[in-house]
């Protein structure tokens, strides 16, 4: 059974412009919005239980809105969702029971509390008995290390710990749906690491649906599986990483160090080089190509010192992914 | 019972900034008095106001601080809903939760500090019977902590309506403020004023949360049918507020991630 069902979403937003100055302030109160921006153009795509999988695409794209259509926060302005067989937006409260949601940009804590008293306070909203809580809290100082920080007020905590301490309010009641908005923004290399391992074991255990929306390719790369690729409200791509930067005509070149400086002659016999440096060149090789048949010829011909293999960055490909109009 | 956990929560919290809480009830105390001051003033110049005598207008005053003292206390979210919550997109980390997200609104900025100023209404009241006032009958003021309510459920309700346009309207929130202001006139006896604000006070009606309900507690035989309606009222204007918030919740349109 699908744990998510998006059928032909649409979500559009009243666009409303305003007038300068204290006229166009009261002119504007009497005057309905200029028509809608479309943020979900009718998206459709299903989730199955345990799948992990990411949800990319540029700023504005409507990532942000497709997981608040699945948190219940927006409703829908036309299509239907269903989320464990829920309706997010009408079965709200019953709803959230079983979701748990992380987003990046503001926290789900109470800025005065401290954390253990948030927590707390969550584990009788969503009814977490005595042991259960224990036995999570035990995990989460494990794999988190949010065990030091339960004594601070949240809104002392650093980015990091704050969204370590996120991630654990957001799983305390073991939902089987974890939706997380941008969770790394903003994170420094070392916690990145760390919410990935804890990402990744969470994923190989197997219990929870994980949606993560995101910038950082690496990370789709090491957690998920699955990718979904929304541009302008669309649903543009929807499979593994690799089909969908293989369909961008995945690149490499090989970087090449002579012993001598490069001749004339040399480089005629090498189609697709370019010369970089007067001992360096740079031969691109086509998705369609073997790089390692290439690298041989290259061997045999040249006087080779020394090779590098560049994978395009990934991050320029979806860049020009998104630029083209399609 | 996650409310009421979360009640606790909010006092416990409220309690921590307990410079904040004291500076509350000073200056809310300070506030309240204005009013009685200038009625008692008054009264020592003139007999009567209208057909009101000194000790009816200052027990209508009275009521009318409890209800709204207790106002600011329950429904004080109302205030920051436009900024924080709509505009701000403050409500998202509501609605996640699985409690109701209004009780949430409410509890999350429930202010202990303005409790003073409904105590100091039913200090008003009983100063206004020592004053003369002819008590009515005892059964009658079983009935007061109902007709509080009533009150309090009426301008709550009203104010949510009015809060909720935010959803609609996309305002920076004045209009809560602004209909607060309207309440003041409740607090003395209608036909003081002209009709238009009397017709205008009945229907919205804040007149309920002030004159007409603390009419059952004076002996003025015309004005019961007003005075007994103040419970229906509160009922049918609290129903009416929460629909109006639940239709505003459809059009919430959070914040750009």
């Amino acid at each position: 059974m699908s744990e998510i069902l998006a059928q032909d979403l649409v979500r559009s937003f009243p666009i409303r412009e305003r007038t300068a100055g204290i006229g166009g302030t009261i002119a504007d109160l009497f005057r309905p919005s200029r028509g809608e921006r479309c943020a979900l153009d009718g998206v459709s795509f299903r989730i199955a239980a345990g799948e992990t999988v990411a949800l990319i695409g540029p700023n504005g794209a409507g990532k942000s809105t497709t997981v608040k259509l699945l948190t219940g926060i927006l409703m829908p302005t036309a299509g239907t969702v269903r989320v464990g067989g829920l309706d997010p937006w009408a079965d709200r409260t019953t709803h959230v029971r079983r979701i748990g949601a992380v987003f990046g940009q503001r926290t789900q804590l109470w800025w005065d509390l401290s954390v253990v008293e948030a927590y707390d306070l969550l584990a009788k909203m969503y009814h977490v008995s005595a042991i259960d809580y224990r036995r999570q809290m035990e995990h989460f100082d494990a794999v988190l290390g949010v065990g030091p920080l339960l004594r601070t007020p949240v809104r002392q905590l650093s980015l990091g710990e704050r969204m370590r301490c996120e991630l654990a309010a957001a799983l305390l009641h073991a939902p089987p749906l974890l939706l997380l908005d941008e969770p790394t923004v903003g994170l420094d290399v070392a916690v990145k690491l760390r919410l990935r391992a804890f990402l990744s074991a969470l994923r190989d255990e197997g219990k929870t649906t994980v949606l993560l929306t995101t910038h950082d390719l690496g990370e789709v790369r090491a957690l998920c599986p699955r990718v979904l690729l929304l541009a302008s409200g669309r649903l543009l791509h929807d499979g593994p990483l690799d089909t969908l930067l293989s369909g961008l005509g995945g690149r490499r070149s090989i970087r090449i160090f002579l012993r001598d400086a490069a001749t004339d002659a040399q480089l005629d016999n090498v189609p697709d080089a370019t010369r970089v440096g007067p001992a360096e060149l740079l031969v691109v090789v086509d998705g369609a190509n073997s790089v390692a048949e290439r690298v041989r010829r290259l061997v045999n011909e040249l006087d080779v010192v020394d090779l590098r293999i560049e994978e395009p960055a990934v991050d320029t490909l979806v860049a020009q992914f998104y630029e083209t109009p399609r | 019972m996650e409310l009421l956990d979360l009640l606790k929560q909010r006092l416990r919290t409220r309690l921590a900034y307990r410079g904040d809480v004291f500076a509350g009830f000073v200056s809310g105390t300070l506030l309240a008095v204005v009013g009685p001051v200038f009625i008692t003033t008054l009264f020592q110049n003139v007999s009567t106001l209208g057909r009101w005598t000194a000790p009816e207008v200052l027990f209508v005053w009275g009521f009318a601080d409890t209800v709204s003292g207790c106002f600011y206390v329950v429904f004080g979210g109302l205030y920051v809903l436009n900024r924080r919550y709509i505009l701000g997109g403050e409500l998202d980390r509501l609605l996640v939760r699985p409690v109701d997200a209004y009780a949430q609104l409410l509890l999350d900025n429930l202010a202990l500090e303005e409790l003073p100023t409904a105590l100091l209404g039913l200090l008003v009241m009983a100063i206004a019977l020592s004053w003369g006032l002819p008590s009515p009958e005892p059964w009658r003021w079983l009935l007061l902590p109902v007709w509080i309510a009533a009150g309090l459920a009426t301008l709550g309700g009203v104010v949510t309506a009015i809060a909720s346009l935010g959803f609609h309207l996309h305002h920076r929130g004045t209009a809560v403020g602004l209909s607060m202001q309207l309440t003041s006139f409740s607090r003395y006896p209608l036909d003081l004023f002209g009709s238009p604000l009397r017709w205008l006070l009945t229907v919205l009606p804040f007149g309920f949360a002030g004159f007409y309900g603390a009419c059952l507690f004076l002996p003025r035989p015309e004005l019961q049918l007003y005075a007994w309606a103040t419970p229906a009222v509160g009922v049918v204007a609290l129903v009416g507020g929460y629909a109006a918030w639940r239709v505003g919740l459809r059009r919430y349109t959070s914040v750009g991630g």
